[in-house]
């Protein structure tokens, strides 16, 4: 009993018969003291006045001593089975006794039936040795193991407080737990997402796809999952964060093996295209003065066209990239006149060899640009491309550059064919070709689909004008130095710059998609 | 492919696809420099380790030997050599390879983007420096 004077604790198994006894006993008691009471009452008004008086008072004490004693067996005897029951559930319990457990051979227990109860009290002690765990529990955490999913709880302090087998969550031998996910692979890390949500909202969730495990130096082990976290503030069972994590690797290997195929099938590609380029080049330089005019012109030719091949193969290297996730770039400070330099000759080049002129209006005090030098070559290469293709013959190419805003922009004009407005739109979609131009205009259609990931890559944007029958005037911009050189990483990654540009949702969007 | 010129710098090229390295034999014999080519990546890593060369052109797919492992053991193995190193390669690498590889070499170009001439160009700065 004084467990319970608490009120907290529970009681006790062994209180229990002690309990029933003694109040049954002074029910017993009460009631006997009762009866003897009438009994004596009544026989006094009958008989009259007794004497000597002490003589009737000690037979009505001893009257009440032989009542509790009768009153004491006759209880015992009929709680006997419940006391036996008792000192059983005490025993399987495991709750510290003094008492000892009942004797399974006294014979008596078969004749009243108690051996059955014995039986089942004992047997129940098998089934469930932990009696504190509910078969709701075990049913739940099969659940969590039969799942195809991996899931980790994490607490305030972002500590892994429960996962279930599937969780990409390793424990060394000092119980150290620790989420194998390389989350620098999307730039934005389950910390840094933590931090920001635990700040400023009750409830968050978010996805992130394509996530791959920390598997160094071993990149055939390599897992990729998508990742879903949810996180709720003050949560009251302790987790704060929860993390599903499903495991994607058998539906990303085709996309894997795919852009091992194109990165295989370039390599093959741009050997021939080597060997071409480089004997030209060669013979070039060895057959000065030997050529005539019309024959300078035939290796003019074929250098263009190898040239041209090398940058095809470039696009659909980068294509094939950019589908899986957003270019990640370097930016340097760079003047744009730098840039045009490199590519100038070239592009002349290709002009000339289709009787197109390029004429150059890039102002000479331009402010530095931060750029990713290959690639804009690779975007202004592009445009001129397209505008020699799509402009007349004898036509003039016009590059300008202004200020605009934060941004230098870059401009390509022709005055060429011209694009109908209502096919503007598609015009920087994969594959995409003017309808008209597709059967007279080689091209591979990726040119302005990569030139357009290249530009908003920099947190930049790239837009046409176009008059069908009076040509093209294609912008894109690039961030001032001065601009962004604070958003540019330690390593100059453009990481931070395209996640500023939410005015892009084009590439938002389709890195949610395709990343 | 050898040059009696004892004065000219000294190239070693690893490159396994014999037009090319042939092509580049021709160009940079033209130009002026001694120049050895090899065709396998363990043979090339013995030459680059023993021949004292002032630059090695250095393929990445190659036969016996991966140009990565070759520049690593190259440069940042147990005993580096002083040779000035270009990658020459047609194979597009991961961002992070890529970067590796060019922290360790002089510069890192892809062959099918460069002339012979654009190259000689780029060894005579790197040589220069």
């Amino acid at each position: 009993m004084s467990e319970r004077r608490d009120g907290m604790a529970l009681p006790r198994l062994s209180d229990f018969y002690a309990n029933l006894f003694s109040r049954s006993w002074l029910l017993f008691l009460l009631s006997e003291i009762i009866v003897i009471a009438i009994v004596v009452t009544v026989f006094g008004f009958i008989v009259g006045r007794v004497n000597p008086e002490s003589a009737f008072m000690i037979t009505i004490i001893a009257l009440i001593l032989i009542q509790s004693f009768v009153s004491y067996m006759l209880l015992r005897y009929t709680l006997k089975p419940t006391e036996i029951i008792m000192r059983a559930l005490i025993q399987v319990s495991g709750e510290p006794s003094t008492q000892s457990p009942p004797d399974r051979k006294d014979p008596s227990f078969k004749k009243d039936g108690l051996d059955h109860v014995l039986d089942i009290i004992y047997a129940r002690e098998h089934i469930a040795p932990s009696e504190t765990r509910h078969p709701a529990d075990d049913f739940r955490i099969k659940i969590l193991e039969t799942l195809p999913i991996g899931m980790i709880a994490l607490d305030r302090d972002n500590r892994v407080i429960a996962k279930n087998s599937r969780a990409p969550v390793t424990v060394d031998e000092n119980h150290v737990t620790e989420i194998q996910l390389d989350f620098s692979t999307v730039g934005d890390s389950l910390s840094e997402w933590l931090a920001q949500v635990a700040g400023n909202q009750i409830s968050a969730e978010k996805v992130w796809t394509r996530i791959p495990n920390v598997a160094p130096g071993n990149t055939t082990e390599r897992r990729i999952f998508d990742v879903i976290a949810h996180y709720k503030k003050d949560a009251p069972t302790g987790i704060e964060t929860i993390l599903i994590t499903v495991d994607r690797t058998a539906e990303y290997a085709d996309e894997e093996a795919n852009l091992d195929f194109i990165a295989l099938a370039a390599h093959e590609l741009r050997g021939p295209v080597t060997v071409i380029r480089g004997y030209l080049d060669i013979l070039d330089e060895q057959l000065v003065g030997q050529l005539s005019g019309e024959q300078h012109q035939l290796i003019d030719r074929l250098n263009v066209s190898a040239k041209r091949l090398a940058s095809y193969i470039s696009n659909i290297l980068n294509a094939s990239r950019y589908d899986r996730k957003h270019l990640q770039l370097t930016l340097k400070e760079t003047s744009l006149a730098s840039i045009i330099d490199d590519i100038k000759d070239d592009l002349e080049l290709r002009a000339r060899t289709l009787n197109r002129q390029i004429v150059w209006q890039i102002p000479a005090n331009l402010p530095t640009v931060a750029a990713d030098q290959s690639s804009i070559d690779e975007v202004i290469s592009n445009l001129i491309d397209n505008a020699i293709k799509y402009s007349h013959d004898g036509g003039n190419i016009e590059v300008g550059a202004a200020i605009d805003d934060k941004f230098v922009a870059i401009s390509v004009r022709d005055h060429g064919i011209g694009i109908p407005e209502n096919v503007a739109s598609g015009l920087f979609s994969k594959f995409y070709r003017s309808h008209r131009s597709r059967d007279a205009i080689s091209g591979t259609g990726l040119g302005l689909y990569i030139s357009r990931a290249i530009v908003e890559s920099h947190g930049g944007n790239i837009e046409v004008e176009s008059r069908e029958g009076e040509g093209s005037l294609f912008t894109f911009t690039l961030p001032i130095y001065a601009s962004v050189s604070d958003k540019l990483a330690g390593d100059n990654s453009n990481a931070q710059l395209i996640n500023d540009t939410s005015q892009n949702g084009w590439i938002n969007n389709h890195s949610r998609v395709k990343k | 492919m050898e040059q009696t010129n004892p004065a000219a710098k000294r190239i070693l090229i690893i490159e396994d696809d014999h037009f090319i390295g042939e092509m580049y034999g021709q160009a940079l014999t033209f130009a002026g420099f001694n120049v050895e080519w090899t065709a396998d990546g363990e043979r090339g890593l013995l030459a680059a380790q023993q021949g004292q060369f002032d630059l090695i052109l250095l393929d990445i797919m190659l036969p016996g030997r991966m140009g990565n492992e070759i520049l690593h053991e190259l440069k940042a193995g147990p005993h580096p050599i002083n040779s000035r190193i270009i990658v020459t390669t047609n194979f597009e690498q991961d961002k992070e390879s890529r970067a590796i590889m060019e922290s360790l070499a002089d510069a890192y170009l892809i062959k099918a983007d460069i002339t012979p001439r654009r190259l000689v160009e780029i060894i005579r700065s790197v040589l220069s420096t």
